[in-house]
């Protein structure tokens, strides 16, 4: 034991009836420590919590490193559409005026000759 | 690759931080069975019920493990008593606000360090420490730490009783170095009074 002034008798004196009355404690006493101890060591722990927090990290980290590799799989962005692909994409599209213009087509080949024979 | 290599690992670790738990597990255990029986008694000399003592020291049981098992093991000893010499502490503020409102007044103020009553030798004080039969000597030994002042009283126990050093006397106390030195000379100075200057 580290005491500093251990040489003067009445303190070595203290000390040994002081460690004495501790060694000496009652059964029940015993009994109720162990039992203390034992709850204690039943908690959760800061172990276990810190445990806990570094596999919710490494979940965090697997997500992203998954959602990033997904990402790079994906196919490159289509190239701008020219002007003819305007007039197919009109004529298949499903808004009113493409249909309309596939109803007319007769009265459009009825025009067209109409200006040829104009022009002859 | 990497993940599947991450995701093999992770079992592995997990066996290894269980195993590390065991065996922190059974050093807490083997810290706390050295410790306990020193705490009682040092609970005990400042409740004078052993009751209440053996109920400080499971509380400080529970606050050490949960909040300190993760240390370092040679961190253990002066957290331990930090947290107990809380625990006392808050029992002591307890008494004195149950004691306001009964109107007892039997119990003198611990924390009075200056206390000319409690520095007074107690005239029915046996004699001379070392004249006493075991039995007697205890109880006179009992009687003079009961008188201290807890912040005396402390430091004796936790510096002399315990062996700490004064820089991890200071942590359990939660107060300087030098206060440490001031709190062990005035209870050494009282002690000494009280049990070696009749022969």
């Amino acid at each position: 034991m580290n005491t500093p002034r251990n040489n003067e008798p009445w303190l070595e004196r203290s000390l040994a009836l002081l460690q004495q009355s501790a060694d000496g404690l009652d059964a029940a006493t015993l009994s109720r420590l162990n039992r203390a101890r034992q709850a204690a060591l039943a908690q959760p722990r800061y172990v276990a919590r810190r445990w806990w927090g570094a596999a919710a990290a490494c979940a965090v980290a697997l997500v992203l490193a998954l959602g990033l590799a997904q990402r790079d799989r994906m196919p490159p962005p289509l190239a701008a559409p020219s002007a003819d692909a305007g007039v197919i994409d009109a004529l298949v599209s499903d808004d009113d005026s493409a249909d309309e213009m596939v109803d007319d087509l007769d009265f459009y080949a009825w025009l067209d000759a109409q200006q040829h024979d104009d022009e002859g | 690759m990497l993940q599947t290599a991450c995701l093999m690992a992770i079992p592995e670790r997990m066996t290894d931080e269980r195993a590390r738990r065991i065996e922190g597990a059974g050093a807490i255990e083997r810290f706390l069975r050295t410790i306990e029986r020193r705490a009682v008694r040092m609970a005990e000399l400042s409740t004078r019920q052993r009751e209440d003592a053996i109920d400080l020291v499971q509380d400080a049981m529970l606050a050490f493990v949960r909040s300190y098992a993760g240390r370092a093991a040679a961190e253990w000893g002066p957290l331990f008593w930090r947290v107990l010499d809380s625990r006392i502490h808050d029992w002591h503020r307890r008494q004195r606000v149950r004691g306001r409102w009964l109107g007892w007044f039997g119990q003198h103020d611990e924390e009075g360090e200056d206390d000319p009553i409690a520095a007074a030798p107690d005239p029915h004080e046996p004699g001379p420490l070392a004249r006493l039969a075991d039995g007697e000597a205890s109880a006179a030994l009992e009687s003079a730490l009961q008188a201290l002042p807890l912040r005396q009283r402390q430091a004796f126990l936790l510096r002399l009783w315990e062996g700490l050093d004064v820089a991890a006397t200071a942590r359990a106390m939660r107060c300087s170095e030098g206060s440490v030195k001031t709190h062990l000379s005035r209870a050494l100075a009282t002690l000494r009074k009280r049990l070696d200057d009749h022969r």
